[in-house]
C-alpha cells in the first residue's frame, strides 16, 4: 500500500533532513571561483567578520550570514522542494500510519522549506557578490550553541505556560458537585450503560478491553512453551509445575472475562442498536492528557527498533488482513474446479505458495507416475 | 437544533478519528451523533428518537452535550489532540491500523467463478512481490530518517530553552535557519495560547454551568417528563428491535470467539502438560521421602512459591486493561542515559508536567503485539495448509511435497 509516490517524497525528506543538518556549508570551491577577483579583496576581511559573527550568538546573525554562504546550497534545496507537493497528496486512504506520522514531521518542515522558494531573497543576490571565505561549520560543532528566534521563543514559553496553568488547574468543588449531582440524575433514571457494576459495559469499554485481551493467548503460550520439558532439581520441577498452574488459572480467569464480554456485547445491541457504527475511537485516560507528550528514546538503537517494529507491525497486520481475503477467494476456486484443467498443477502450486508460505516458498509437485 | 446536531457531529468526528465531511447529509450526521452517543454508553432514550431532520430536540441534545463534557472529558480530549506540534511526532500506539468494524470487504466479493472473469495468478503473484518490495523500501527509508532525526536531536542537545526538551526538532532546527518561513506555526502556537486561555475562563465558569444544568432537570421533572419506571419500560420495548443484526457485535463476537478458541486449546494443552507433570513429580518425591521431611524444603517451598506469584503478578499486569494507555502522537525526545548528563531519564526530573513514554515500554507492547499478529497468520496459514492438502487428494497424478 505504500505508493511509489510514498516512497519519493520519504526521500525527498530525507534529503532535506541531511540539508538541515548542516547550518553552514563549506562552499569555498564554488563561490570563490566564481568569483575571481572579488574573492581576493575578500579573502583579507574573511577572518575579521568570520570572527565577528561567531562571536554574534542570536540566530539572526547566522540566518544574515548564511545566504551568502551557502547560496548553491539553498537553491539547490529549494529547488526540489518545488516538485515537492506540500498539499494532501499522502492521500487519506494512506494505511502506513507510522509512514504518515513520520512523514508529517518532515512534511511540515518541508512544506516550509518549499514556501521560502516562493521569495527569493533579494539579499541572496547581492551577498554573492560580497561573500567573504566561509567556513565549514556544520551543525555538529555549532548545534549546542543555538538558539531559537526571539519571537518564537516567545511564542512557546507563552504557550507552554498556558498549558501548563490549564493542566494544574482543577475544578472548583461547587462545580464538581453541582456536576456529579447532575450525572448522577441523568445517568440512573434511565437504563445506562457502563461500569461500575452491576451495570453492563459501554460498546466502548467493551472494544477497549477486547484490545487488551487480543495479545493474551500469544503471550500465555509464550510463557507455557518457555517452561522446559526436564528439570535438573527438585526445585526447579516444584517452580516450573506452580508456575503452570499459575497460567493454567489465567487462561480460565481471561476465558471468563470473554464470556463476560459477549454476553455485554450482545446486552448493548438489545438496548439500542445504532444503524452506522462510529470507528474506534480512542478513549483516553483523562488525567494525564494535558500534559506534554513525550515519547523517550534514549539510543540510537532504540530509535531504529521503535520504528522498524511499527513498520512489523503494520506489515503483519495488512498480511494478515490480505490473508483472510485470499482464503476468501481463492480456496473456493481450487475446491469448486472451475480452471481449465490443464493449468490445475500450476495454479494449486502458487495458491499453495501464496496461501501458506507467504509468497516466499514454493512447494515441489511430483507427478505421480506410479498411480498407474 | 440543527446547528447543535451539526456541533456535536463536529466535535465527535474529531473523537472517532473520521474526516469529517461539511456536505454529509443532515440524517447521516445526526446517524453518526447518536451511534457515537451509543458507542459511548449513553441511554437517555428521548435522544435516539428525535427526528432524523435535526428539527426538534435542543434540550435534549443539550443534555447529551453536558454527558458528553463530563464521560470523555470533551474539552479536554480536544485540546489534546489538536495540539500544536512543534516536534519531531510519532504515534505511540497502533490503533489506526485496525480496519473499520464495517468490513463489507468480504461479503461484497461474490465467489462467481465463470470462466470469462478471470484472473491470472501469476498477476496476483506480482503484486505481491512489489507489495514486499514497498515494504522494504519503506523500511530502508525509516531507517535513514532515524539516523538523521537522531543527529539533530544529538548535535543540538542543549540548546533548546525548554530543559525538558533539551533538543531542537527538526522543525526548529529549521526554524533557526530561515525564520520567516514559520510565521504560520507562531501564529498557530498564539492562536492555541488564546484557546488554552480560553479554558481556563471556562473552568472559572463551570460552577455556573452545572448549577445551570441541573435546572433543566428540574424543569424537565417539573413536565412531567420523567415518569420513569412508565417510560423506560416502554421505551425498552418499544426500541427497534429489528436491528438484531449489528455489525459492530458480530465482529465482536468474531474477534471474542477467535480469541475463545485460542484460550481454550491453551487450558487443554496446560490440562495435558499438568497432568503428565504432576505424574512425574510424584514419581520423583517417592524417592526422596526423607528429603522432604527436611525443614529446608518447606523454606525454600514458600520461597518459591513467592517468586512464581510475583512473576505471574507481572503477567496479570500484562493481560489487564491499563487505565494509563497512551494515544495519539508524540514527541520524540532524545534521552540519553549517560550519567553525566544532569536531566537523567524521565524519573529524575522533578517537575511532573510530562507524561513521558518511554520507547522501551513501547517497543515491549509492540514485541507483543508482533507475536500475536504472527501467531495469528500462522494459524490462518496452517488451516490454508489444511484445507490445500485436502484438495491436493483430488488432483489426479499429482502429489504435492511442502517446502
Amino acid at each position: 500500500r505504500p505508493s511509489p509516490k510514498e516512497l519519493e517524497e520519504l526521500e525527498l525528506l530525507n534529503r532535506a533532513l541531511e540539508k538541515a543538518l548542516k547550518v553552514r556549508k563549506s562552499v569555498s570551491k564554488t563561490p570563490l571561483a566564481a568569483q575571481g577577483a572579488a574573492g581576493e579583496k575578500s579573502a583579507d576581511e574573511g577572518p575579521a567578520p568570520r570572527n565577528a559573527q561567531e562571536r554574534q550568538v542570536p540566530a539572526s546573525a547566522c540566518a544574515a550570514a548564511e545566504p551568502q554562504k551557502i547560496p548553491g546550497l539553498s537553491r539547490s534545496a529549494l529547488d526540489e522542494q518545488q516538485s515537492f507537493s506540500v498539499g494532501d497528496s499522502v492521500g487519506g486512504e494512506n494505511s502506513v500510519a507510522t509512514g504518515k506520522r513520520l512523514f508529517d514531521a518532515g512534511k511540515k518542515s518541508c512544506a516550509s522549506l518549499g514556501e521560502s522558494s516562493k521569495k527569493e531573497d533579494p539579499t541572496t543576490e547581492g551577498a554573492l557578490g560580497r561573500s567573504t571565505s566561509p567556513r565549514a561549520v556544520t551543525l555538529q560543532e555549532k548545534g549546542c550553541q543555538l538558539k531559537l528566534p526571539l519571537p518564537y521563543r516567545k511564542a512557546y514559553s507563552r504557550n507552554s505556560r498556558a498549558w501548563e496553568r490549564c493542566r494544574l488547574c482543577q475544578t472548583s468543588a461547587d462545580a464538581a458537585a453541582a456536576r456529579n449531582r447532575f450525572i448522577e440524575r441523568i445517568q440512573t433514571t434511565v437504563s445506562f450503560l457502563g461500569s461500575p457494576a452491576p451495570s453492563t459495559s459501554t460498546p466502548a469499554e467493551i472494544e477497549e478491553e477486547l484490545k487488551v485481551l487480543q495479545d493474551v493467548p500469544s503471550l500465555l503460550s509464550q510463557y507455557v512453551e518457555a517452561e522446559p520439558a526436564d528439570h535438573p532439581t527438585l526445585q526447579r520441577e516444584y517452580e516450573s509445575l506452580l508456575t503452570l498452574e499459575g497460567l493454567q488459572t489465567t487462561v480460565s480467569q481471561c476465558l471468563h472475562k470473554l464470556q463476560l464480554l459477549q454476553a455485554d456485547c450482545t446486552g448493548d445491541v438489545g438496548s439500542c442498536s445504532p444503524a452506522c457504527v462510529p470507528p474506534r475511537g480512542q478513549t483516553c485516560d483523562s488525567a494525564g492528557m494535558l500534559a506534554v507528550p513525550l515519547l523517550c528514546y534514549s539510543s540510537f538503537q532504540e530509535l531504529r527498533d521503535l520504528f522498524a517494529l511499527k513498520l512489523q507491525v503494520s506489515m503483519l497486520h495488512q498480511e494478515v488482513a490480505l490473508q483472510k481475503v485470499m482464503m476468501a477467494e481463492l480456496l473456493p476456486v481450487l475446491e469448486s474446479r472451475l480452471y481449465p484443467e490443464a493449468s490445475a498443477a500450476q495454479l494449486y502450486r502458487a495458491i499453495y505458495t501464496q496461501l501458506c508460505e507467504g509468497g516466499r516458498r514454493f512447494p515441489v509437485l511430483v507427478r505421480d507416475e506410479l498411480a498407474d | 437544533s440543527l446547528d447543535f446536531w451539526r456541533l456535536l457531529y463536529a466535535l465527535l468526528k474529531q473523537i472517532h478519528g473520521g474526516k469529517w465531511t461539511e456536505s454529509d447529509a443532515v440524517d447521516n450526521q445526526i446517524r453518526f451523533v447518536k451511534s457515537a452517543l451509543w458507542y459511548h454508553g449513553y441511554g437517555r432514550p428521548e435522544l435516539y428518537q428525535l427526528p432524523s431532520d435535526g428539527s426538534a430536540g435542543s434540550r435534549e441534545l443539550l443534555l447529551a452535550f453536558s454527558w458528553l463534557l463530563h464521560r470523555l472529558s470533551l474539552l479536554e480530549q480536544l485540546l489534546a489532540r489538536n495540539r500544536v506540534k512543534t516536534g519531531d511526532e510519532t504515534s505511540v500506539c497502533m490503533c489506526e491500523d485496525d480496519l473499520p468494524n464495517s468490513q463489507k470487504g468480504t461479503t461484497e466479493i461474490a465467489p462467481e467463478y465463470g470462466l470469462e472473469d478471470r484472473v491470472d495468478v501469476r498477476y496476483l503473484q506480482w503484486l505481491n512481490g512489489r507489495l514486499r518490495f514497498q515494504w522494504r523500501s519503506l523500511h530502508a527509508q525509516h531507517q535513514e530518517q532515524c539516523k538523521l532525526l537522531h543527529k539533530i536531536h544529538l548535535f543540538t542537545s542543549g540548546s533548546h530553552m525548554d530543559q525538558i526538551l533539551g533538543h531542537f526538532s527538526v522543525t526548529e532546527t529549521d526554524l533557526v535557519r530561515q525564520p520567516e518561513n514559520y510565521k504560520q506555526l507562531l501564529q498557530l502556537l498564539e492562536s492555541e495560547t488564546m484557546q488554552l486561555e480560553a479554558f481556563l475562563e471556562w473552568k472559572q465558569l463551570e460552577p455556573v454551568y452545572w448549577q445551570w444544568m441541573e435546572a433543566v432537570l428540574d424543569n424537565m421533572a417539573e413536565e412531567g417528563n420523567m415518569s420513569e419506571s412508565q417510560d423506560a419500560h416502554v421505551e425498552k420495548s418499544g426500541l427497534p428491535k429489528e436491528n438484531l443484526c449489528c455489525p459492530w457485535a458480530d465482529s465482536l463476537t468474531e474477534q471474542i470467539g477467535r480469541l475463545s478458541r485460542d484460550l481454550m486449546t491453551l487450558r487443554d494443552q496446560l490440562h495435558k502438560l499438568i497432568t503428565h507433570r504432576k505424574a512425574v513429580w510424584c514419581e520423583k518425591v517417592k524417592t526422596r521421602e526423607e528429603e522432604l521431611q527436611k525443614e529446608w524444603f518447606s523454606v525454600t517451598a514458600r520461597k518459591i512459591q513467592e517468586s512464581v506469584e510475583l512473576r505471574l503478578l507481572d503477567l496479570a499486569y500484562l493481560c489487564a486493561p491499563k487505565k494509563k494507555k497512551k494515544h495519539g502522537s508524540c514527541r520524540l525526545v532524545f534521552r540519553s542515559k549517560h550519567p553525566a548528563s544532569q536531566m537523567g531519564f524521565g524519573r529524575s526530573v522533578s517537575k511532573d508536567p510530562v507524561s513521558a513514554v518511554s520507547a522501551t515500554d513501547v517497543i515491549r507492547e509492540l514485541q507483543m503485539r508482533e507475536a500475536s499478529l504472527e501467531r495469528e497468520l500462522k494459524q490462518l496459514q496452517e488451516e490454508c495448509r489444511r484445507r490445500l492438502d485436502e484438495i491436493a487428494e483430488g488432483l489426479d497424478g499429482v502429489i504435492c511435497i511442502s517446502p
